[in-house]
């Protein structure tokens, strides 16, 4: 699993331009604009809805030309995280600097790939337009949109592998069509830091190879990438920063020294199952890999593959033996993973 | 003009300047404001009469304006507590609005009349005899101003602000998080739908106002996935609905505002049931097709199954699909007939035999 991306990532200035959507003269990605200011510098944020607190206090940086997961069990407050950094939800204290500045001034800089559930997909519009939606604040208010931004867009859809898709009505796109689009529209965007909630949920796995290869080139590109992911067994694969969360951040930093079976047990609590990914398949036996699954912690930095247990199946009360409220963790697993015995082959397409 | 014509022309700028102001409050999934703004404006409505000591226009427009605005207002609130869904705080807002203007009236204001059927259809009737009266001058019917600003304004609304309606209405989290404000564009919106609600409902009453802001949008949703041709067909929708129910209303000697609701009614029930593409019919005729097209390829692909195999004869015999694909035998025989009228198959001998056509399509069904 160890690889050339768990390498802290050099800052790529030789491979700036390349794959710009576009092409257009804007400031230069690497080292413009803020100087050596990080893309991301959360100070001592705290979010609450009324009372209950959903972020507690984070402090969080986000290194240049990185690729960071974020990390944590239902309601840990990731979205909530990514929507207090553009300011769509009140910070009821700290601060948040985006290359040095509050997001305000900074507009132009981030891109957002927000839910792909959080839009209304039966709005009257085809693809292109919605792509086109990315250049929206470069054109700014009451101007509309022209043929030089019906290129772009339509260059952006070409990066996703979606341009033949371009008069489509939203309605009729498949999840991991609209999710492609929605990148496009990020591309679109153009900016130096992107920060996408959850794109990988519910897509096909072509999907989310070609989602993966977009990320990597963003990187290379020297743009930094944030993400809100789920899948615990491809994080380490994917990205190669982590922030761990659970209403307070638990842990961030290099995914080769922050993803450890301690911060990961810490960040999930009870609520987390280790399956043991051995390079031999499992033997036959009913017994093996049934009496591995829900075992505590029984690696300490060995190749290891992880999954969340989704929130129905765990019991409420911290502390308990996850094992002990599986018994039977091959149904127990979510849908879309394979039997234990079978531990390699991730998301079928 | 005559007054015939003053009246028709009221009624078509009613049905524009509620057309442009509800096309993004049906897409929005806000129809039931519309409901509650029309209502809710009596408590405003008094105000403005209270501070201008007597009917007063232009306060009272305002009044109803702000009791509008101040409905949109409650019902966020309470939806952003969490405590109550959308649906359910319209529901209590707008009554509760309503009835302290009905409280007000007939507690303070016992001499004022407010006709429950003058607000329910209007008084398009006499529109032509109301006339606007500045500096002791007539500039002509009042409603006619009234309606034809409010489609001029409603109209450059929604062409200035156009795009950043389509964002903050598509994905209002992206509009926010590039600077476009969606919630104050949401509370421009929402004042266009008061100022229009107040605008129209003294000249069409509060059902026509309603039906006018949204049975309009939500038939031509039925005809276009697409944003301008929807707007375009709304307008047109209205304008249609003003316009017939305007002529039967005088033909048959009906209430106005009553006969053009019933024909928005009617346009929008004869949308349902024959659009082109999302209507009833045309879906049924779909299906229809649909079902025949997979019988003829179930057969072709039972067919090609058995080529060439011992069971060949028997499995071609029509007589044994019956048993075998539990179909009816009118059933067998029309898609016998319809493959072979496409050239997919051949009847000879009392079997039926795959074309080099019918073998290939076969092919192609079961590759996919």
């Amino acid at each position: 699993m160890i690889n050339a991306m768990e390498a802290p990532p050099a800052p790529n200035n030789g491979g700036g331009g390349k794959d710009r959507p576009g092409g257009k003269s804007g400031p230069p990605i690497v080292g413009g604009g803020g100087g050596g200011a990080l893309p991301i510098a959360v100070r001592d944020l705290t979010v609450a809805y009324e009372d209950k607190p959903v972020l507690w206090d984070v402090d969080l940086d986000v290194p240049p030309a990185s690729l960071m997961a974020i990390i944590g069990p239902n309601g840990a407050g990731k979205s909530t995280l990514i929507k207090a950094i553009l300011g769509l939800v009140p910070a009821a204290a700290g601060d948040v600097t985006i290359f040095g500045k509050p997001y305000a001034q900074q507009r132009r800089l981030v891109g957002y790939v927000p839910q792909r559930g959080s839009v209304d997909w039966d709005f009257p519009t085809d693809v292109l337009d919605v792509v086109m939606m990315g250049l929206y604040g470069k054109i700014g208010w009451l101007v509309r949109p022209g043929r030089r931004e019906r290129q772009t867009a339509m260059d952006c859809l070409e990066q996703v592998g979606m341009a033949a898709f371009a008069k489509r009505q939203i309605s009729q796109l498949s999840g991991g069509q609209q999710q492609r689009v929605f990148l496009a529209r990020a591309l679109a965007q153009d900016t130096r830091l992107y920060l996408m909630d959850e794109p990988f949920a519910g897509v096909d796995a072509t999907t989310e190879r070609a989602i993966v290869a977009l990320l990597h080139t963003l990187r290379a590109d020297g743009r930094t990438v944030v993400v809100v992911h789920h899948d615990l067994q491809t994080a380490p694969e994917y990205f190669d920063h982590v922030a761990l969360l659970n209403v307070r951040l638990m842990a961030s930093g290099p995914m080769a020294t922050t993803f450890t079976p301690d911060n990961l047990q810490r960040t999930y609590g009870g609520k987390i199952a280790f399956l043991d990914k051995s390079p031999h398949p499992p033997s036959p036996s009913p017994d093996g890999p049934a009496a591995r699954v829900g075992e505590r912690v029984p690696l300490a930095g060995s190749v290891a593959a992880w999954r969340e247990v989704g929130d129905a199946c765990v019991a409420p009360t911290a502390g308990v033996d996850v094992g002990a409220t599986h018994a039977s963790p091959a149904s127990s697993l979510p849908s879309s993973s394979p039997s234990p015995a079978a531990p390699g082959e991730g998301e079928g397409g | 003009m005559n007054s015939i014509q003053v009246i028709a022309l009221v009624a078509v700028l009613a049905a524009t300047s509620c057309a442009l102001a509800g096309v993004f409050l049906v897409l929005r999934r806000m129809a039931m404001m519309a409901d509650a703004i029309s209502h809710a404006i009596l408590p405003g409505i008094v105000a403005g009469y209270v501070l201008a000591r007597g009917p007063n226009v232009f306060v009272g427009f305002l009044g109803a304006a702000g009791a509008g605005l101040l409905t949109v207002f409650l019902v966020e609130t309470l939806v952003r507590s969490r405590r109550v869904k959308e649906d359910a705080a319209i529901g209590v807002v707008f009554p509760a609005l309503f009835a302290l203007g009905v409280f007000v009236i007939s507690k303070y204001l016992p001499n004022v009349h407010i006709d429950a059927e003058h607000v329910l259809m209007g008084d398009i009737t006499f529109t032509p005899f109301d006339p606007l009266l500045l500096g002791g001058r007539d500039y002509g019917p009042q409603a006619l101003w009234a309606l034809g600003s409010l489609t001029l304004i409603n109209a450059l609304f929604l062409t200035l602000f156009y795009k950043e309606l389509k964002l903050s209405t598509f994905d209002a989290g992206l509009a926010a998080a590039l600077g476009f404000a969606p919630a104050a564009l949401h509370y421009a919106l929402m004042g266009v739908v008061a100022v229009t609600t107040v605008g129209a409902l003294s000249a069409v009453g509060a059902i026509l106002v309603v039906a006018l802001l949204i049975v309009p949008p939500a038939t031509a949703s039925l005809l276009t996935r697409r944003l301008p041709p929807l707007i375009a067909l709304s307008l047109a929708v209205g304008v249609a609905g003003a316009l017939s129910g305007f002529y039967l209303a005088t033909l048959w000697d009906v209430s106005i505002s009553g006969m053009i609701a019933t024909m928005l009614g009617v346009l929008f029930g004869v949308t349902f049931l024959f659009a082109p593409r999302q209507g009833l019919v045309a879906q049924a005729v779909r299906r229809s097709r649909q079902r025949q097209q997979f019988a003829t390829e179930m057969l072709l692909v039972h067919l090609a199954t058995h080529e060439g195999t011992d069971a060949e004869a028997t499995e071609s015999d029509p007589a044994h699909l019956h048993k075998e694909l539990h179909w009816q035998p009118q059933a067998i025989r029309d898609t016998i007939d319809r493959a072979s009228d496409e050239g997919m198959l051949e009847e000879r001998g009392g079997a039926l035999h795959l074309t080099d056509r019918g073998r290939d399509r076969a092919g192609e069904v079961a590759e996919r």
